[in-house]
């Protein structure tokens, strides 16, 4: 009988494990809030909600096209940057592109009446304006994640010969109607959008944090208990912190940027429609022609496949490619699956476009 | 299991599957079950009109709420005759302008600068030479 099937053995490591829970969870309680997001940048600018940060190359020899990350505005970058070892900045800068990331600070409540128009035509031009002084560059590659590929796609809809080189958009969803929960909880029979903008200003992260938590409730209860099964293992307790730190790091929206959301995209589906208009200009799926990448996660509970699939279709780029992996919202972009899967499929498809 | 779960169980996946099976096990497996059930159930029962409504009902009551509150508070800070939110939020606009008409002049006088100006970015400048590598299957960089 091997040791690992003798029942004294195991038990032997159950108390020996239990043991060190009893350690470990005294220190879990007691230490700091993980560091997140230790690649070294620059903040080329900082702009009320827009942040533009310029991360240190790590190699001497970079593609010629740099890259933009818009992160979705619900949430902080550093999810892309977690760790050392664990971050999808890092590798891109090891495999020799020139990163840039459009973050978002929380909107104050002077900008309550941002909107799209304000994301899609100011701040992602501006960041591109910047880019290409800082690199010399006419040319970059935007990629886009979640709601931050939204408006990466409206951008380059719009932008005509100012848009991107390349596109890349991470789990973005263009049928809103096939957000099933979402779009119950905002319908229209039921939720009065005007009232809740009117009367906070912003959207409270706490609301858009709990709508997240709502779609999976049992799970951060399921959560502490494998934190607490695991909590002896320092590599399973370090990712969780981070992860954590993140999720629990919801930002708030600026709320004329939220009711049109609401209205336009969730009610009225008009990205999906053709009849969504952003500056008073008709947002064309079909004007976009540059080469586009569209990375969708089969197991997504927050953009269900349903509600990205027809991205591709309906883009009138000839170079177009979409990948499903295995893996959800979240884990589609960072941790170590989308190290194995994610991120060499990206470099491999971004870099031959970047010369 | 949530996204974040997944992602921790990623996290330590392999050390997981590495451990021998415990008195625990079934425990594991328990929870998971309970997970995933629970948030089948509680899919479907937020999936309904009345959930909707129950939902948007309390929402409206606590926006509610705060508005009279608010309307409360505004009322007695001017009879303190102290600012209110409100008066802070549009001292906070005026500021906001006042940075966005600072971005602008210095854009401008950088634009007309005839000096050359040191790069906004500290980062060193490597060759925009690179090739992408032939490829093979799992390559890593």
């Amino acid at each position: 009988m091997s040791a690992a099937q003798d029942p004294a053995e195991r038990l032997r490591r159950e108390v020996d494990l239990a043991i060190q829970r009893g350690f470990k969870g005294v220190n879990y309680l007691t230490s700091g809030a993980p560091e997140v997001g230790q690649s070294r940048k620059d903040v080329l600018a900082t702009r009320g909600t827009m942040r533009l940060y310029h991360y240190h190359p790590l190699v001497d020899e970079v593609y010629r096209v740099p890259v933009l990350i818009v992160m979705a505005t619900t949430n902080r970058g550093y999810i892309l940057d977690l760790a050392p070892g664990n971050s999808f900045v890092e590798y891109l800068l090891k495999a020799g592109y020139d990163v840039f990331m459009l973050d978002w600070a929380a909107p104050v409540p002077a900008e309550k009446n941002l909107r799209i128009e304000d994301y899609v035509l100011d701040f992602i031009p501006d960041c591109l304006r910047r880019i290409r002084k800082e690199t010399g560059e006419n040319d970059v590659s935007i990629a886009g994640y979640c709601f931050g590929g939204v408006l990466s796609l409206l951008f380059t809809a719009l932008a005509g010969k100012e848009g991107p080189k390349n596109l890349v958009c991470f789990t973005t969803p263009i049928d809103f109607k096939q957000m099933k929960l979402f779009q119950n909880w905002s319908s229209q029979k039921h939720f009065d959008v005007d009232r809740l903008v009117d009367t906070y200003g912003n959207v409270p992260p706490e609301m858009i944090h709990s709508s997240f938590e709502m779609l999976r409730p049992a799970s951060r209860a399921a959560a502490q208990v494998t934190l607490w099964d695991n909590i002896w293992n320092d590599e399973f307790v370090r990712g969780y912190r981070q992860l954590d730190r993140w999720g629990n790091d919801t930002l708030p929206l600026a709320g004329e940027y939220f009711r049109q959301t609401t209205k336009e995209l969730m009610w009225g589906n008009k990205l999906f429609t053709g009849e969504l208009t952003i500056g008073g200009k008709r947002v064309d799926l079909g004007a976009i022609k540059q080469p586009i990448l569209h990375a969708v996660a089969e197991h997504d509970h927050i953009v269900p496949y349903e509600a990205a699939r027809h991205l591709i279709a309906r883009v009138g780029s000839k170079d177009k490619t979409e990948v499903i992996l295995k893996g959800g919202h979240v884990s589609l972009l960072a941790g170590p699956n989308a190290a194995r899967r994610m991120w060499p499929k990206l470099d491999e498809w971004l870099g031959e476009r970047s010369t | 299991m949530s996204e974040k779960a997944e992602n921790k169980s990623e996290k330590a996946g392999a050390k997981k599957d590495e451990r021998p099976k415990g008195p625990l096990d079934a425990f594991r497996d328990l929870v998971g079950q309970w997970e995933r059930g629970v948030n089948q159930i509680a899919n479907e029962a937020m999936g309904n009109e009345q959930f909707s409504r129950l939902m948007h009902g309390a929402t409206s009551a606590a926006a509610g709420a705060k508005a009279g509150l608010g309307d409360a508070m505004e009322r007695y800070l001017a009879t303190m005759n102290l600012p209110s939110r409100a008066d802070i939020t549009s001292i906070g606009e005026r500021l906001q302008a006042i940075e966005a008409q600072l971005n602008r002049l210095t854009e401008i006088v950088s634009t007309m600068a005839t000096v050359d100006t040191a790069p906004a970015s500290l980062a060193p400048k490597p060759k925009r030479t690179r090739k992408p590598p032939a490829r093979n299957s799992g390559a890593k960089p």
